[in-house]
């Protein structure tokens, strides 16, 4: 049998071929080429990011280096505003919180999605429904989110109320007004609306996992915990990082719920970088000390992609 | 040979089905909270603020729909969602493709960049934004405020997009290029069908998340008739806030849009989450 | 130069343009004051209000604006409503890009000098003299609208704190509204002993609310005198007198006289402590005189109860504080945009709503606090169909401001850092968390930076009325 011709392919891929000076024009010429079309592909994305987005934050970050009232025009006054910030007690409070917000929010949020996409996963019978009812509450505005759960969190109106009916131990619980209680209370609210979200996009991930993997764990004799651990997390190891990541953010970032709730009180209770920004901005008038605490919430976020990217560069598929 | 159900899948645990209605009660019981207030009088929600109502009555709903003016503001809200939905879908499908198909040495910076976008408050860019937007006439317009809705929800799109094409073989991609096809051709006619359905999830998270807005929308629109439902909801809230029965059927008024929408287009959705072709 | 680096440069040119459109910007806008803008006599002014209420709103459009059209042809005005929290945000925001209404509304006197300073305001000296704003406004109130000796905003409400009271319930239980400390406390053990509560309160709804409670007992303790030696700075925060406010409030508020607990005035809202009041759980209510607008809601036949309401003055809680003592206040300013096209056509709209005196106390009657200028009424301006005990409550403001058995609100009269310092922070003291030396040393500092800054509102000094 004769030999087949040579593929262009193979033509292409021969040694002598690809060190040709017309060759190596062309490739050079191509990955312009290719990285004008780059380019081009994500042009409107960065055309209306920066527009919105990268301008305007550079513009606060200028600001941040003065003190500006959000008026007029501001003056100069170097690292002052970052020095005020690292000194002072409020902002390590705020920062405290955000902390416990984020412990809080993110393993109950993940724990209740991925379990409980864990458990769906194993039904047939009214997954279907079950997974609508899981998503609805990430569809509802936190305005109207907030408002129900502050009713329900009400002394007179709400659980309090069932406590006047006799329900032991819900007497005079005022959740909102006790410092204990507020800001877990106010993350309760925020893990309710997102962990749907996540259980949903779990669940999407899990169903990418190969069967065949499960039938071979089970060989093996693999307990039910077994096969999670081994198959289905490191199978959707993507998405839950991508989850982690996203819900740490969201941690540091968190505002609408705590503000439409409880404003940062009761005595700065619930108070987190977020709302302390809003007030420094809003009501002190102080947006270049703002700008500042805006900038220190974008950088906390940036160590956190960091790590992602990190992680993608070990290997990692993420 | 253990017992298998017919899907090849493992009987169920036994306390799957009992967790997942605990979940599912979870989820469920503030909204029912909300639909009992909302047809309540407010006598009747003094004495009894958490229970199903008595003698329901849907007067609440009609008069919440006149006061809160929500033909109007339904409208906007469906404006901006459906106007932010497409246009963010565009703009992440050719960023992500272009991130997970084109090879180039900046993706990884491009990553961290879409990143940390979805990191900035809002906060931190909106005076000089505001300022910005105003010298180019575009507050109080509802385009105006679409493409900053554009601009701030295409990073975590184009992530989620990214997640989902990551999971697309490279194989698809190779057979297209054997065929012959330009990367515009691998893009319109390989990937985004397969990608559809993660497509779909995109587009409608997006318009949610547009419809739900409110920070930027009661910062850049004045006027009354552009307001959408989701800065009206506010200014209804607190006008009534007396009456909790009238604002609860405001706050169910506002919801019902994106939910109906999402329980129309569930199986597809769902099909998108599920499916989504990504069968090797 | 290869893809990434491209980018780069890209962001920095962007970015770098856009700090420069940003601060050209800002900068353009901060000399605003040169570039006058044509005046125009006919047109459209732009007002923002943040009325709330839907019968009020349609009040002040058929009652208030449309007279106002028909006798100035050719000026119509368009109002844009939003809500309290945000205007004050909002307005900075459109001001800053020169895109504001003509006539400027600010939530008090403290927000006032920052936005004189950046020269956004007109002046409206001239319009005073010629209009004789003098004559028909109380002296202290056009005066808390000066910055610098120049008049930039004319304060639009007249308004006080004292407490509402569950007329029946008292009737029935044979208590009198108490005068000074021993009767308050008195009259709290017994509400108590009763199974009520004292005082109906909650800030769930409004946190800033706390303020009241510290205007309230500043005033009521310390006394005219001290607070204005306070106010004017020749006093330090931390006197005797002042400290003994703060902590007779830290005491009252730890007993549970307000709300029934520190926990639960946090947590309570405005509508669960209205009708506290209204069906008897609570004896009575702190609040100021905007509440007569919404108090029927929660008594009679309205709110399917027997009980009917009265109003009086908060207790002196000491020898220093006279009673009955009201504590000064006005909400909310207005001011004309430098800016603006209409400035005259404006100046006519502010002067519609003050220069009849009869008039205006007619709105008053109808809607309370929304349209209280705080003008020189007598008892005999208000129509015959006014509530009495509303009437008296107007007759009996004024007159105390007269003759300067008054306090001093602190939305009115404590300049900007030092107001938010204080509702902020006091709620530390509430709980426990800190005591009133240390609080009050924190406002001194405040008040010492707002000295600085040069914005101090004008303080109406009580010696120079009586």
């Amino acid at each position: 049998m004769t030999q087949p011709a040579p593929t262009l392919g193979e033509m292409r891929a021969s040694p002598a071929a690809q060190r040709s000076p017309a060759r190596v024009r062309r490739r050079r010429r191509a990955a312009w080429r290719r990285r004008g079309r780059a380019l081009l592909f994500v042009g409107p994305f960065l055309a209306v990011n920066l527009l919105v987005i990268a301008g305007p934050s550079v513009a606060t970050v200028f600001y941040s280096f003065t003190d500006w009232s959000g008026l007029g025009s501001p003056e100069w006054v170097g690292l002052d505003n970052y020095e005020q910030m690292v000194t002072s007690p409020d902002f390590w409070a705020a920062a405290a919180h955000n902390m416990i917000w984020t412990a809080i929010f993110v393993t109950v949020s993940i724990g209740l999605g991925l379990g409980g996409a864990l458990l769906l996963a194993q039904i047939t019978r009214g997954a279907i429904g079950l997974r609508l009812v899981y998503f609805v509450p990430y569809t509802v505005a936190s305005v109207v989110t907030a408002s129900v759960w502050q009713n329900i969190y009400d002394p007179t109106r709400g659980i309090g109320k069932l406590g006047d009916l006799g329900i032991p131990g819900l007497e005079d619980t005022a959740i909102l007004g006790t410092a204990s209680t507020a800001l877990p209370a106010v993350s309760v609210i925020n893990i309710w609306a997102f962990w749907g979200f996540v259980l949903v996009v779990c669940l999407a991930a899990l169903q990418g996992v190969d069967r065949s993997l499960y039938e071979a764990a089970r060989l093996e004799g693999a307990s039910r915990w077994q096969q999670v651990r081994y198959v289905s997390i490191p199978g959707i190891r993507p998405v839950l990082v991508f989850i982690v990541v996203i819900s740490v953010m969201f941690s540091v970032l968190v505002f609408d719920y705590v503000w439409i709730t409880t404003r940062g009180g009761p005595a700065g209770a619930t108070e987190v970088v977020g709302t302390l920004l809003y007030k420094e901005a809003f009501e002190r008038f102080e947006a270049g000390y703002a700008a500042a605490l805006g900038l220190s919430m974008t950088i906390v976020c940036g160590f956190v992609a960091l790590f992602y990217l990190l992680l993608r560069r070990r290997g990692w598929e993420v | 040979m253990r017992r298998r159900s017919r899907s090849g899948r493992q009987r169920a645990h036994p306390l799957a089905y009992p967790g997942l209605a605990v979940l599912a009660a979870f989820a469920v019981f503030p909204l029912i909270v909300l639909l009992f207030n909302s047809v309540k009088s407010s006598s009747e929600l003094g004495s009894n603020p958490l229970g199903p109502p008595g003698d329901p009555s849907f007067g609440n709903l009609a008069d919440a729909w006149a006061a809160g003016r929500f033909s109007s503001t339904l409208l906007n809200s469906t404006l901006l969602a459906a106007g932010t939905g497409i246009g963010v879908t565009a703009i992440a499908s050719l960023t992500a493709y272009a991130m997970t198909r084109m090879q180039t040495r900046a993706g990884r910076g491009l990553l961290f960049y879409t990143l940390i976008c979805t990191a900035v408050p809002a906060q931190l860019f909106i005076v000089p934004l505001f300022f910005l937007w105003t010298n180019l006439a575009l507050t109080n317009n509802l385009f105006g405020l679409i493409v900053i809705y554009w601009a701030v929800f295409s990073p975590f799109a184009t992530l989620l997009l990214r997640s989902y094409l990551l999971t697309i073989p490279r194989d698809f991609d190779e057979a297209g290029r054997i065929e012959g096809a330009s990367e515009r051709q691998s893009l319109t006619r390989i990937i985004l069908p397969l990608a559809r359905p993660g497509l779909l999830v995109v587009a409608l998270t997006t318009a949610l998340f547009a419809w739900n807005e409110f920070f930027f929308a009661f910062t850049f629109i004045q006027d009354e008739g552009l307001k959408p439902a989701s800065t009206s909801f506010l200014a209804f809230r607190s006008e009534f806030a007396t009456n909790w029965g009238l604002t609860s059927a405001g706050g169910l008024i506002m919801i019902a849009p994106p939910l109906l929408l999402f329980l129309v287009l569930q199986r597809r959705f769902i099909e998108g989450l599920t499916t989504g072709g990504l069968k090797a | 130069m290869n893809a990434s680096q491209t980018r780069r440069e890209l962001v920095q040119r962007a970015g770098a343009s856009a700090v420069a459109v940003s601060s050209l910007g800002a900068l353009l806008s901060a000399c605003g004051g040169d570039d006058e803008p044509d005046q125009q006599v006919e047109g459209m002014i732009a007002l923002w209000s943040d009325l709330s209420d839907a019968s009020t709103k349609t009040f002040f459009q058929k009652e208030i604006i449309a007279p106002f059209q028909r006798e100035n042809s050719g000026l119509q005005v368009k109002v844009s409503f939003r809500r309290a929290e945000d205007m004050q945000r909002q307005i900075r925001l459109a001001l800053q890009a020169r895109n504001a209404p003509d006539v400027i509304p600010t939530n008090g006197p403290a927000f006032v000098p920052d936005l004189a300073e950046a020269d956004f305001l007109a002046d409206l000296g001239p319009y005073a003299d010629n209009r004789k704003w003098e004559a028909v406004m109380l002296p202290w109130a056009l005066d808390l609208g000066r910055v610098n000796d120049t008049l930039v905003a004319l304060p639009t409400q007249l308004e006080t704190l004292g407490i509402y009271i569950n007329r029946t319930l008292f009737d029935k239980q044979g208590w009198k509204v108490p005068t000074n400390r021993a009767e308050l406390e008195q009259i709290a053990k017994e509400v108590v002993d009763a199974g009520m509560l004292p005082f109906a309160a909650g800030s769930a709804n409004f946190r800033q609310q706390i303020e009241w409670y510290t205007s309230i007992f500043f005033s009521s303790t310390a006394g005219p005198t001290l607070m204005y030696d306070v106010l004017t700075g020749e006093q330090p925060w931390t006197s005797p007198g002042m400290v003994e406010a703060i902590s007779l409030m830290q005491e009252y508020f730890r007993r549970g006289y307000f709300g029934g607990s520190v926990e639960k005035f946090f947590a309570t809202g405005e509508d669960a402590v209205n009708a506290q009041l209204g069906n008897g759980e609570a004896a009575m209510q702190l609040s100021g005189t905007w509440h007569f607008e919404n108090i029927d809601q929660f008594f009679g036949q309205a709110a399917n109860n027997d009980n009917d309401w009265d109003f009086a003055a908060f207790p002196s809680l000491s020898s220093d504080a006279p009673y009955p003592i009201f504590p000064l206040g006005t909400g909310a300013t207005l001011s004309i945009n430098e800016g603006s096209k209409l400035k005259d056509g404006a100046a006519a709209f502010l002067g519609h709503l003050i220069e009849d005196k009869a008039r205006t106390a007619r709105w008053l009657a109808a809607r309370g606090g929304a349209f209280s200028f705080p003008l020189r009424f007598t008892a005999d301006d208000f129509p015959e169909s006014m509530d009495p005990r509303q009437r008296t409550a107007y007759v009996s403001l004024v007159e105390a401001s007269e003759q300067g058995n008054f306090g001093y609100t602190n939305w009115s009269f404590s300049p900007p850092k030092t107001a938010v310092y204080i509702y902020e922070k006091v709620e530390q003291v509430v709980t426990g968390d800190s005591s009133p030396e240390d609080f009050l040393e924190g406002v001194e500092q405040t008040f010492q930076e707002d000295l600085d800054d040069g914005f101090t509102p004008r303080v109406p000094n009580p010696a120079a009325s009586a």
